[in-house]
C-alpha cells in the first residue's frame, strides 16, 4: 500500500495551492516491517492483553530475529500453542509477567520465544 | 502427521511418526485412512501458499549468507562460498543454520563441499546428525572416503533408480565404490553425465552452480473435481478456468505458448478408466487469453466422450519461449493490441482476486474447486488468514 505524502500542513480554510509538492510515499512496510523474512502478521484473538492496549482482532507486528527484552511483548510458544504476553527481565532470566507467578522462558523448555511483537496495528473502529 | 497432496489425493509427506505407523509414501488418502484412524494420525491438506511464503522467506536469508546462489527447488538451495571470507566452515553453516531456524522456525539440513553432488551427501549426512550440518571441506580424503562407504549408490545425486540398478548390476553398491570406478568403463557403458558425477565425487566440480533464472519449459494446470462431472458444459468452465490460470502464469514470467494439450479423465480407482488428450500446436505463439481459451474449448469438444464420469482435466501448455522472441508476422499488430487488454485483466484479477475478470464461459464454479478439507486456513503471506495467537 502506498499513501502519498504531502509536504503541507492541513488548515481548515482557503486551500494552498502547494498542495502540488508531493515528495515522496509513505511504505507502510518499510516503515513497520525492519525484517521482512523473519516478519509474520499475526491476529489476536481474547482480551487478556487489554491492559497493554492489545484487543481482540488486532494484528501484531512479530519480529523473530529480535532478542527479548525487559518490559517487551513477545509471542510465547507455550506448551506448542501461541500466546501473547508481557516479558520482564529479572538476573538474566526472562519470564512471563503473570498477575500471580512468573513463568521461566527458556530455549529449551516447553516455554519459549516464538518472536517479539514491534507493532500493534488496531482498527479504530 | 502426514499432509495430502492436491485435492486431497495422496499422502505426500509424512512425520518420522507416520512413518512408523507404515503409512507409505504416495498412498492414496482413503487406501491409508485405516492406518491413520488407527494411529490417531494427524491429517492436512497442502498448504501451498504457504509453502511458497516460507520458501520465500528463507530463499532471502540464505542470499545474505552468499550473493551467489543457485535456487534448485521449493526447498533447496546451493550456496556458492567460495568468495566469502570466514574461518571456519563448520561455524558459517552451524550459523545460517541457527538465523533460519529463529527467523522462520524451519529447521534446515546443510551440507558443505567442493562439488554439488559431495555437498548433497554431506545433506543426507547433516539430516542424520544432531547439529544439522555436515562438511567435507576440512575433512581429510580418508576420512570422506569412509563416509562414502556408508552412502548407497542409488542416493548419489544424479543416479536414479535405472541407473543404480546398473550399477548394482555390476557390483557397485556405495559412492566409494563409485568414486573409484574406471572411467574408461564408464564412459563406455554409460553416460557423460554419469563420468561427471564421478569427478564429482573425485572434488572436480563439473556442475557449476546456475545462477540464472532458467524459464520453464511448460506450464500444467490442472485439478481433480471435487465431484465427478459428466457434461460437457461443467468440463468446459473448468478447462477454461484452468487455461486463464497457465495464461496468467506464462504472462506473469514474460513466456508466450506455442502448443498447447487439453486432458480429461476419469478416476483410474474405478471401472471404465478413460483418458483423453489432445495437442493443438498454434500458428502463433501467444500469451493471449481469449485465443487460447477458444482453442482449449475447441479441443475440449473433440476428446469428450458423453456417459463418462470425469475426475480431472487439465491444460498443458508446451514449447514455451520468451516473448521477445516474438515471430513477427502478419497478424502480430492485432495481437500486441491485445496486450494492453491483458495486462489490465491481470492486475485487475490480482486486485480483487483471481475470477474477477473472466471469459464468460468460465463461470467459477464449485464443482472444480479443490478439495482442501483438512487446511491449516493459515497463510502467513495473505491477511486473512493470518495465524492466530491466544490472548485468554
Amino acid at each position: 500500500m502506498k499513501i502519498p505524502v504531502i509536504l503541507q500542513k492541513v488548515s481548515a480554510g482557503f486551500p494552498s495551492p502547494a498542495t502540488d509538492y508531493v515528495q515522496d510515499e509513505i511504505d507502510l512496510n518499510s516503515e513497520l516491517i525492519k525484517n521482512p523474512p523473519a516478519t509474520f502478521l499475526i491476529r489476536v484473538q481474547g482480551n487478556s492483553m487489554n491492559d497493554h492496549k492489545i484487543t481482540s482482532g488486532d494484528l501484531l507486528v512479530v519480529d523473530r530475529s529480535l532478542n527479548l527484552k525487559n518490559d517487551c511483548i513477545a509471542i510465547i510458544n507455550f506448551n506448542n500453542e501461541l500466546v501473547v504476553k508481557n516479558i520482564i527481565k529479572e538476573n538474566n532470566n526472562f519470564y512471563i509477567k503473570n498477575k500471580a507467578e512468573k513463568i521461566l522462558i527458556s530455549e529449551n523448555s516447553d516455554v519459549n520465544i516464538w518472536g517479539v511483537v514491534t507493532y500493534i496495528i488496531h482498527a479504530a473502529h | 502427521m502426514v499432509v495430502l497432496s492436491n485435492n486431497d489425493g495422496c499422502i505426500i509427506s509424512r512425520s518420522t511418526e507416520a512413518k512408523q505407523a507404515g503409512i507409505k509414501m504416495g498412498e492414496p488418502y482413503f487406501k491409508a485412512k485405516p492406518l491413520i484412524d488407527k494411529h490417531k494420525v494427524s491429517v492436512f491438506s497442502s498448504n501451498y501458499e504457504l509453502y511458497g511464503d516460507m520458501s520465500r522467506r528463507v530463499m532471502k536469508i540464505l542470499k545474505n549468507f552468499s550473493p551467489d546462489i543457485e535456487f534448485y527447488s521449493i526447498d533447496e538451495a546451493f550456496l556458492d562460498l567460495t568468495n566469502i571470507k570466514m574461518n571456519n566452515v563448520k561455524e558459517y553453516i552451524l550459523n545460517i543454520r541457527k538465523i533460519v531456524l529463529q527467523w522462520t522456525g524451519i529447521p534446515v539440513s546443510i551440507g558443505a563441499a567442493n562439488t554439488k553432488t559431495l555437498a548433497k551427501i554431506a545433506n543426507h549426512v547433516a539430516k542424520k546428525n544432531k547439529l544439522g550440518v555436515e562438511e567435507f571441506i576440512s575433512k581429510d580424503k580418508n576420512e570422506v572416503d569412509e563416509i562414502l562407504k556408508t552412502f548407497p549408490v542409488q542416493e548419489v545425486w544424479g543416479i536414479g533408480r535405472q541407473l543404480s540398478k546398473f550399477f548394482n548390476n555390476n557390483n557397485f553398491h556405495n559412492a566409494h565404490q563409485l568414486k573409484y570406478a574406471d572411467n574408461y568403463w564408464v564412459r563406455k557403458n554409460s553416460s557423460v553425465v554419469v563420468l561427471k558425477t564421478i569427478h564429482e565425487l573425485n572434488g572436480t566440480c563439473c556442475f557449476p552452480l546456475n545462477f540464472q533464472y532458467v524459464a520453464r519449459k511448460n506450464c500444467c494446470v490442472s485439478r481433480s473435481f471435487g465431484k465427478t462431472i459428466t457434461e460437457l458444459n461443467d468440463l468446459k468452465e473448468a478447462v477454461v478456468m484452468h487455461c486463464m490460470t497457465a495464461a496468467e502464469r506464462i504472462r506473469s514470467e514474460g513466456l508466450i505458448v506455442k502448443s498447447v494439450y487439453v486432458f480429461i479423465k476419469t478416476s483410474r480407482f474405478k471401472k471404465d478408466y478413460v483418458s483423453r488428450v489432445q495437442k493443438i500446436d498454434l500458428p502463433i505463439a501467444t500469451n493471449n487469453t481469449l485465443e487460447l481459451t477458444n482453442v482449449c474449448a475447441k479441443a475440449l469438444e473433440n476428446i469428450y466422450i458423453k456417459g463418462y464420469f470425469y475426475s480431472k482435466a487439465g491444460v498443458i501448455f508446451a514449447d514455451l519461449k520468451p516473448k521477445d522472441h516474438y515471430e513477427k508476422n502478419l497478424f502480430s499488430d492485432q495481437n500486441l493490441n491485445l496486450d494492453h487488454l491483458m495486462k489490465v485483466i491481470d492486475q485487475t484479477n490480482s486486485k480483487f482476486g483471481r475470477g474477477a475478470v473472466t471469459v464468460a464461459a468460465a463461470r467459477l464454479n464449485n464443482n472444480s474447486k479443490m478439495n482442501r478439507r483438512y487446511s491449516s486456513k493459515i497463510d502467513t503471506s495473505f491477511i486473512k488468514l493470518a495465524p492466530t495467537v491466544r490472548a485468554y
